[in-house]
């Protein structure tokens, strides 16, 4: 599994909070206190509290195409509200250098979004999420939910859990992530 | 000889090299248009370095011709060598000579050098300044190699097999350089690696090498799209010369531990669908390939036909 990606903050709910990580810098957000250390990342709360969830990952050897896999990962994040609408998303370089990806990749994920009206590129500020920018359209966002249920579900086969294990496993996760997180 | 092409940065027309009896590489074509990162792969003794020689100026291929912007890399080299930088696969300067001496000697042979910028990489990697090239590690040498080449503000860069011997995080500084230095300058990037996963993050295009013949030639994106490995339940009436399975049209097939597994390079979803209801291939499936396991097939001792 890939430890690359984009972290922000699962409480997310106004412009003002976002921070973005990788395996190496987390990157503040303006009116932010500095963040001292980030070595759990993904594995549980961070120092300072900060309980950080991955949301943004890419796997080179997909067969999906990488710009793919951002632009579909970015759209889903603004859609479901988990990067909030207004605020700034990492440079092309500073989220290629993160990926370590080419740029040219990014860049490309990124003008397809602004694009389709999802961020917004503001004249020496950078990017940000457009302030208008679209929902998951209804059968975009039941078809995402069903296919992450599939592949949870699969992977709870798997492992021989009961279907109730299965099931409290997801209630303890929904729990963990926070009740802004979605919605009860 | 083609016309100037401003579309291309370098251009192999049926380039051949043959030393002796034996030859390296055998009418070998592909050009690589500007501002891409393109990936010359292949296993070792695949013509990979002989190609380099020749668009380096180092050697006159027997047959074609390697051109850099336009220009014939034989005839041209002095005046290329000014636009290219170079990271070859083992660095090489006198042994004596400090990284700080080499970085003062180098800025003179360019026609524009970015002092600053290599200083400020050279610390970045930690490289020392005063340390004769002969006692720098392995990694410190290829950085040091690496901060030069940047330094002449190439239009082209020329990496051959940069991360080979690297350590994972000498490996991870090579990268992010090489993205910084895509998105500030958009070089071009000519690059032979057996890290095909940092490859696989990095290359727009793709060229594979197999006995000096240029097997694959595409889009990164492309070639990924048409391989799939298709696996399925072993049964009683084996699916090997079914219609369906000449639609798949395998590359390799291939007993498994649970079934059996094909690797298709032209994958289409009719053709897998039809294979899919055959009689005989029960719970077939098909998955991508990653980079490495596309290499593999077309590479390995079984490997095929691309």
């Amino acid at each position: 599994m890939s430890n690359r990606g984009i972290w922000v903050h699962p409480e997310l709910d106004n412009g003002d909070l976002v921070y973005y990580c990788t395996d190496t810098v987390m990157h503040r957000a303006p009116g932010w206190p500095p963040v001292k250390s980030r070595e759990t990342i993904g594995r549980g709360p961070m120092q300072g509290g900060f309980a950080m969830k991955r949301r943004l990952t890419v796997d080179p050897a997909d067969a999906v195409p990488i710009w793919r896999q951002i632009e579909e990962g970015l759209r889903r994040l603004v859609a479901s509200g988990a990067l909030a609408r207004g605020v700034p998303v990492p440079s092309v370089r500073e989220l290629a250098r993160d990926l370590r990806i080419n740029p040219a990749t990014v860049a490309k994920a990124y003008q397809r979004l602004t694009e389709a009206g999802v961020l917004a590129v503001r004249r020496g500020e950078g990017t940000f999420v457009a302030a208008d920018a679209p929902a998951l359209a209804s059968g975009e966002r039941r078809r995402t939910l069903r296919e992450g249920a599939e592949r949870y579900a699969s992977l709870a086969l798997t492992l021989g859990a009961a279907k109730q294990e299965a099931l409290g496993a997801v209630t303890t996760a929904w729990d963990g992530l926070g009740e802004k997180g979605g919605r009860s | 000889m083609s016309s100037h092409d401003g579309q291309k940065a370098l251009h192999f027309d049926h380039v051949s090299v043959r030393y002796g009896k034996t030859t390296a590489a055998e009418a070998v074509s592909f050009a690589v248009p500007k501002g891409s990162v393109f990936a010359l792969l292949g296993r070792n003794g695949a013509g990979k370095s002989s190609l380099i020689r020749c668009l380096l100026g180092q050697r006159r291929p027997q047959e074609g011709a390697a051109t850099i912007f336009g220009e014939d890399a034989w005839s041209n080299r002095a005046r290329l060598m000014a636009r290219l930088g170079v990271v070859p696969e083992e660095p090489d300067a006198p042994p004596d000579m400090t990284a700080r001496q080499l970085a003062a000697f180098c800025s003179r042979l360019y026609p524009s050098w970015d002092g600053k910028g290599v200083e400020t990489r050279l610390r970045r990697f930690a490289v020392p300044g005063d340390v004769p090239f002969a006692r720098l590690s392995k990694g410190q040498k290829g950085q040091l190699a690496l901060a030069l080449a940047l330094g002449s503000l190439p239009e082209l860069l020329v990496l051959d097999d940069p991360t080979l011997g690297l350590d994972v995080v000498a490996r991870k500084a090579l990268f992010e350089e090489l993205v910084d230095e895509l998105a500030e300058r958009g070089t071009t990037v000519l690059l032979t690696s057996h890290d095909l996963a940092g490859v696989e993050a990095m290359a727009d295009r793709v060229g594979i090498l197999k006995e000096g013949r240029l097997l694959v030639d595409e889009p990164l994106d492309d070639l990924k799209a048409r391989f799939r490995r298709v696996s399925f339940g072993q049964s009683d009436v084996t699916p090997h010369g079914s219609d369906a399975m000449k639609a798949l049209d395998p590359l390799a097939l291939k007993q498994a531990s649970w079934g059996m597994e094909a690797v298709v390079s032209g994958f289409s979803e009719e053709a897998f669908a039809r294979f899919a209801e055959a009689p005989g291939a029960s719970d077939a499936e098909a998955s991508p390939l990653s980079l490495e396991e596309i290499f593999i097939a077309l590479c390995g001792e079984e490997g095929g036909r691309p």
